[in-house]
């Protein structure tokens, strides 16, 4: 059976880029941003996870490249 | 004409910002002044978060007038949402930005309704199995599984050795 989409499941309408412990579990362990086939999120979603994953590493609240 | 109008929408903006290079009294002082900006500009002050201790993910260097680079480590990270005249937003962030102690300044446009979880973060990222696919949840379910037999029989033996020994004995 299909997953559903994380953030529509726990009723997330706007992804924040202050919310790094969410954002980290869409990270590997490289600081790179997990597909969308593997994370199962919405296409929707995913656009917005990557902006805010952008935003963050901008502020210095996650890596660019770790390890 | 009609540009004016437009130019003129109130829209909600966030300013996230990294204060460094401050001893710990005057960086509330220095969170004012951003708000104190934007108040001066026109804006409104929807919701703020005073400026806390990070350690950031990567060394962020900063030009010092000197020309020389400052390293930093560690910061402190601020927000503040607020509305303001689509206008007035280019002068707020420029005169943000000039403040010798932001160390990064980020504008985004954003919504009136809050998109912060905050503490509810960490019980909604719990929540979350980290490998999706469900890898770990067959490793783990493997784990005693393989254990199982192998302890089973060793105890067995273990058992009938004890038994042969005590028979031997009588």
């Amino acid at each position: 059976m299909k997953k559903q989409c994380y953030f529509s499941q726990h009723n997330i309408k706007h992804i924040d880029y202050k919310d790094t412990e969410v954002l980290r579990k869409f990270l590997n362990p490289h600081g790179r941003l997990i597909s969308r086939k593997r994370s199962q999120i919405s296409a929707k979603f995913q656009r917005q996870l990557a902006t805010a994953v952008k935003r963050a590493r901008f502020m210095g609240l996650l890596p660019y490249v770790a390890r | 004409m009609d540009e004016n109008v437009r130019d003129d929408r109130m829209s909600v903006y966030e300013i996230g910002y990294l204060l460094a290079g401050l001893p710990e009294e005057r960086i509330e002082a220095e969170a004012s002044g951003v708000k104190d900006v934007i108040t001066r500009n026109g804006g409104v002050i929807i919701a703020e978060e005073a400026p806390h201790h990070e350690k950031l993910a990567y060394t962020i260097s900063k030009k010092m007038v000197s020309g020389s680079y400052d390293k930093y480590d560690e910061a402190h990270f601020g927000w503040v949402k607020f509305e303001a005249a689509s206008n007035k937003i280019d002068a707020i962030k420029k005169t943000v930005e000039v403040i010798p102690s932001v160390l990064r300044l980020l504008v985004t446009t954003t919504v009136r309704e809050n998109t912060y979880l905050g503490k509810r973060a960490s019980l909604i990222a719990a929540s979350f199995a980290r490998k999706p696919m469900g890898a770990g949840e067959i490793e783990s379910a493997q784990v005693p599984r393989r254990e199982a037999p192998i302890a089973a029989p060793a105890t067995v033996v273990e058992i009938d050795k004890s038994i042969d020994e005590m028979v031997k004995e009588v």
